[in-house]
């Protein structure tokens, strides 16, 4: 939604942006902060890796 | 997304189907991943194909639950051997999409549209990163010619909705003497406003905020301050309505940031304070409550309370957002008179950025704070900071 990238990237220069706060229970493994083991465990699997970049703004 | 989407069971079908990763970008932990991704703009969703380690498909910002299973199974394709030339096409637009190449990328995509079947499943993501491609290039004429048609096309739809927003930012671009910049503007608004109050639309309420958003900049554009106002109040109640509604802390303070901007674009920064005040209560190691309260006290001229709260959130931080805090902690002693300390905290924030590694170092940011300091004087001394 672009609306929604707009305000980020807006809000996000004036230093206010925000995300989730950390405690969140996904239903996918998601492996945190550790690309090399991903894509490790990636090419053993041959599969891709989906990434979700974001920071805890 | 972390607290709305990934929770989602019906994502479990695709568990299997990826290796998950998420990372915090602003960690020196990542500086490697950040480097390579060239993040421009956080959430960013990635596919990245393991053999070779090229990004498949690039999702710049949050993503709705149906768009998100969309986007898996996109990914899927992405990685697949192009089996035509309409699959080779769109794999080089994706490439440069990824890469940050905007220019290269709206016209590789342009040309998969060109040749695409009508009922193309990929057209809405394809249509969504021409729309960014074209806005981020420059071209916001082409922008809202595309937009136009893909808000008629996807009518009804998350990405029609995107695509009228992205329609009516374009056209606010153009220039004033552009004979159709009026009509357009009005015919992206209309459509705006009505997708924004359409609850048949998946949106989510950030996305729905995003939209009065873009409202109120048309309203602004218009000279309508009153009409500006009126939407921004609407956004702020549907946001109160959102975060009462939260089922978790971690849900409400997802609203915290959309809150904080409406409230301050309202004139209004003391609506924020008890919102902020529970929110540094329910996350004590999060330094997004403290450092929203410093901007919050400043506005309210409470410079002793925003310097508290500066400090608290300084201790917090960490990596290249660290930095906007030392700049909103010298506005509060600009605005309490006290210019050497100012400088003094431009000065150590300029040092905590330039010591950042490549690819976390906001040299933009960085550059901004040393004209502030070379504007108010230079070198700040000993000053408290």
């Amino acid at each position: 939604m672009r609306g929604s990238r707009f305000f980020w990237l807006g809000v996000a220069a004036l230093g206010m942006a925000a995300a989730a706060p950390e405690k969140h229970a996904s239903v996918l493994p998601f492996i945190h902060d550790d690309y090399p083991k991903a894509l490790s465990e990636a090419k053993a699997r041959k599969l891709p890796i989906f990434i979700e970049t974001s920071a805890p703004w | 997304m972390k607290a709305f989407v990934f929770t989602d069971a019906s994502l479990a079908r695709h568990a299997g189907q990826f290796v998950w990763l998420d990372i915090d970008g602003e960690k020196a932990k990542n500086v490697d991943i950040v480097r390579k991704l060239k993040i421009a703009a956080y959430p960013t969703l990635y596919v990245i194909d393991s053999r070779d380690e090229k990004v498949a498909l690039r999702w710049i910002g949050g993503a709705t639950l149906p768009q998100l299973h969309k986007l898996l199974d996109d990914g899927h394709l992405a990685v697949a051997a192009p089996k035509s030339e309409l699959d080779a096409v769109l794999a080089r637009a994706d490439s440069l999409y990824a890469a940050g190449a905007d220019s290269l990328a709206a016209q590789s995509y342009q040309q998969a549209l060109a040749s695409a079947p009508k009922d193309w499943s990929q057209y809405p993501r394809v249509m969504d990163a021409t729309l960014f491609s074209l806005d981020q290039s420059g071209d916001p004429t082409r922008c809202t010619e595309l937009a136009r048609e893909a808000m008629d096309r996807l009518a009804g739809t998350t990405s029609g909705a995107g695509a009228a927003v992205s329609g009516l930012n374009c056209a606010l671009q153009l220039p004033a003497e552009n004979p159709k910049r009026k009509e357009l503007i009005a015919l992206f608004e209309a459509r705006c406003r009505a997708d924004v109050k359409n609850p048949a639309i998946a949106l989510s309420t950030d996305d729905r905020s995003g939209i009065y958003l873009s409202i109120a900049d048309a309203r602004e554009d218009a000279k309508d301050e009153e009409g500006r106002q009126k939407v921004l109040a609407e956004d702020a109640d549907l946001l109160e309505k959102a975060a009462a509604a939260a089922k978790t802390p971690e849900q409400r303070a997802v609203f915290d940031a959309h809150r904080l901007a409406v409230y301050r674009e309202l004139k209004q920064p003391e609506r924020a304070v008890a919102m902020l005040q529970q929110s540094a209560k329910d996350f004590p190691s999060d330094y997004n409550p403290p450092a929203r309260l410093a901007v919050v006290y400043l506005d309210l001229k409470k410079y002793d309370e925003a310097l508290a709260a500066s400090d608290k959130a300084l201790t917090l931080a960490y990596g290249p957002r660290k930095l906007g805090f030392y700049t909103t902690r010298a506005n509060i002693y600009v605005a309490r008179g006290d210019s050497v300390s100012a400088r003094g905290t431009l000065e150590k924030g300029i040092k905590e950025g330039e010591a950042l590694p490549d690819g976390q170092r906001p040299n933009r940011t960085i550059t901004s704070m040393k004209k502030r300091l070379a504007d108010m004087g230079g070198n700040g001394g000993t000053a408290s900071n």
